[in-house]
């Protein structure tokens, strides 16, 4: 129940934003919006994530029904200019739409294991079986009512192609043969050796420069964490203190006497094998006294300055979010 | 700060490899080692150094003084 609780519309909507970035813009748009009215319009938004089951599903089943083969990756982010638009996708989010408020009323106790929307395929529990075969058994239809797929399902990208597959292996044997029998249809060669994660991590990187993302700070927490950490971080600067004002004192007296020495032999030596030892023995505490110097330098820019910037950073992490921008 | 240390650790085993060498070389041609002691004593290094363990002394006697106060300060309070 933990992953339920951590998950909201805006992560949703921001993930999926990020895996349809192989759309154009105009029609990532479209379809962001349409789910977005989908969170409108569902009475409780926690059953309509499980009922969505994951980001990726829904990017997935948008996939299918977009045309792939007209609108490459490259196309991200781009608004369309010369090719004909194509509102397949929208049809099947209507009907995604349609189908998850339905559910809703439905699902009433969640297992522990089903919903993990924002983790990796493999993190998901076995549980997530029984609720699946429906979405897949929708995806052949789905593709049967958009024929223009097929003639194109060959020139998809490899990314594109390989997160259904994932998607359907998941969904227990029927939805495998009936992946098994569309791709016989499409006479689309997919890969099956490339996971579905890698339409995730790629599309991740391309996308980033896409993504248009707020910070916003959890108030009451950033509170609590100044709170707590100024003294722990007072604490801590004490602590690695004294050991850097020790290598300093230390290094001051190295260098020192080393200095004294060599300007001491100098002037008194005349034998030269005297002078010698003296100056040898002059270098080799100027060496120390170097260690000790670049001691206290860690001491005060690796670690105080590391503390420091890790308080700073912790605090970033828990007390801000990123939302999608309006 | 990783090439920092690498830099600095260089030139401190370049100032050793040095000293050694110069201790060697002046054992070698017939350093007297009592004769550089006695040079010393009377330089301002070993003025410096006697200054400096007359103040860790004083700072010891400060220190234990202090950590004997403690349990009297602490009785105190309660």
């Amino acid at each position: 129940m933990w992953e339920v609780s951590t998950i909201n519309k805006q992560k949703f909507l921001a993930e999926l934003a990020k895996l349809l970035t192989f759309m154009y813009e105009d029609d990532r748009q479209k379809a962001l919006g349409a789910y977005n009215e989908m969170f409108d319009e569902a009475e409780d938004e926690q059953m309509l994530l499980q009922a969505l089951v994951s980001p990726l599903r829904q990017a997935v089943e948008v996939a299918r029904a977009y045309n792939a083969g007209k609108q490459s990756l490259s196309t991200a982010a781009k608004p369309r200019e010369d090719e004909e638009a194509n509102d397949a996708f929208m049809d099947t989010i209507h009907r995604i739409r349609a189908e998850a408020l339905k559910k809703q009323p439905a699902v009433q106790v969640v297992n522990e294991n089903q919903i993990s929307l924002f983790d990796a395929p493999e993190e998901t529990g076995p549980a997530e079986a029984p609720a699946q075969p429906e979405a897949a058994a929708e995806v052949p239809a789905e593709e049967a009512a958009a024929p223009a797929e097929s003639e194109d399902g060959a020139e998809a990208p490899a990314e594109e192609a390989d997160a259904p597959e994932e998607a359907e292996t998941e969904n227990g044997p029927e939805a495998e043969e009936d992946a098994q029998a569309d791709e016989e249809d499409e006479d689309a060669p997919l890969p099956e050796s490339k996971p579905a994660p890698a339409l995730q991590t790629a599309e991740l990187d391309r996308s980033q420069p896409a993504q248009k993302t707020v910070r916003k700070a959890r108030v009451p927490l950033l509170i609590l964490y100044i709170l707590l950490a100024i003294p722990l971080g007072l604490i801590g600067l004490a602590i690695l203190l004294i050991p850097a004002l020790v290598s300093l004192a230390a290094a001051i007296v190295c260098i020192t006497v080393a200095v004294l020495a060599v300007t001491s032999a100098l002037g008194s030596f005349p034998k030269i094998a005297n002078l010698l030892v003296a100056l040898g023995a002059a270098l080799i505490l100027l060496a120390v006294g170097l260690v000790f110097l670049m001691l206290f330098v860690w001491f005060l820019a690796g670690a105080i300055g590391g503390m420091i910037n890790g308080l700073i950073t912790l605090g970033g992490k828990w007390c801000y979010k990123e939302v999608p921008a309006e | 700060m990783k090439k920092a240390w690498n830099v600095v650790l260089v030139i401190v085993f370049v100032i050793i490899l040095l000293g050694a060498t110069a201790i060697g070389v002046g054992y070698l041609t017939g350093a007297d080692l009592e004769q550089v002691y006695m040079t010393l004593e009377k330089s301002p290094v070993a003025t410096f150094i006697l200054r400096l363990i007359s103040y860790w002394e004083k700072g010891f006697a400060y220190a234990q003084q202090l950590v004997a106060t403690l349990p009297q300060f602490f009785a105190g309070l309660f």
